[in-house]
């Protein structure tokens, strides 16, 4: 195929935004993925935390009225 | 305990995200159009890098996983899983990518074209990892699972890699075609667009550094924080 240099190139804009917002969002997704998972760890951290706390504070109290 | 982001990975996280916005000025504003296919063809400036990260990714994977059959360190299987996640995103970014140039290129979305038969394989193979990781509930069963497989699975790349040099593609060939013919009849890419190319290429693999430590960091915090459950179930 010879290729004129007076032929206009193909009109292939809109391909091009869209091939575009795959690359943006995509990344974007992931690293949102990431953030909501580090919440919700730091949220089951938090939980862990309460939870051996209470359980820490029933041991203290039952040592506490043992008789003797 | 504490869970603040280290400075390094702070300054790395913004020198990324400058490389990132200045591949995207050279794309749009640097790089000259190409004259056959016109703006679509500003694709492959991040189509080709997008496509070496889940190659690089899956190579990690295959590193960490012998890594881990060799050491036993739960920690090279964190690598190897992160790697996975950050490859299947770019793999799939490629895909994507790949068939928005395909439609005004070759006049249609989709062909059983050697490339993007392999590629497609490659990719669903890595969906099949992360699947499969999740149905294992013994870590340690799951951690030599996991190696064994993204070993044998990295086998996928090369064959996707050279299915272009093997066998009859319609998929452009950019460098080491051993048919000449098959780098197609287009016009070579003029120094902007090589240089573009290269930038895009480097950044990707910065950036793929950065989404693997931030990553790590999070399979890390999971991973104390199964000790921790662990720890307060056995109390």
């Amino acid at each position: 195929m010879i290729l004129s240099p007076f032929l206009e190139p193909a009109d292939t804009y809109g391909y091009m935004i869209a091939g575009y917002i795959v690359f943006t969002v995509l990344p974007l997704l992931f690293i949102l993925s990431l953030i909501l998972r580090r919440r919700n760890l730091e949220k089951d951290e938090a939980a862990i935390k309460s939870l051996s706390e209470d359980e820490q504070k029933k041991d203290e109290q039952n040592h506490t009225n043992e008789p003797g | 305990m504490s869970t603040s982001t280290p400075r390094a990975l702070q300054i790395l996280s913004i020198v990324t995200a400058v490389m990132m916005l200045i591949a995207f000025g050279l794309v749009f504003l640097y790089a000259p159009q190409e004259r056959t296919m016109g703006e679509v063809q500003r694709i492959f400036y991040f189509h080709v890098p997008s496509a070496w990260v889940g190659g690089l990714a899956f190579f990690v994977t295959l590193v960490a996983g012998i890594a881990f059959l060799r050491t036993g360190d739960t920690k090279w299987d964190r690598i190897a899983y992160s790697s996975v996640e950050i490859g299947v995103t770019f793999a799939t970014m490629t895909l994507f990518s790949g068939m928005l140039w395909g439609r005004p290129a070759w006049n249609t979305w989709w062909t059983w074209d050697p490339r993007l038969t392999t590629f497609t394989i490659l990719l669903l193979i890595y969906f099949a990892y992360l699947m499969l990781r999740q149905g294992i509930e013994d870590p340690g069963r799951r951690a030599r699972f996991a190696s064994v497989y993204g070993i044998v699975g990295f086998i996928s790349v090369p064959i996707t890699y050279f299915s272009i040099q093997l066998a009859r593609s319609i998929h452009p060939v950019l460098f080491g075609a051993a048919n000449p013919e098959a780098e197609g009849e287009g016009d070579p890419l003029t120094a902007p667009m090589l240089q573009t190319f290269f930038f895009s290429l480097f950044t990707f693999t910065v950036l793929y550094f950065t989404l693997l430590w931030h990553r790590l960091r999070l399979a890390d915090f999971a991973e104390r924080i199964e000790q921790l459950k662990a720890k307060v179930m056995s109390a």
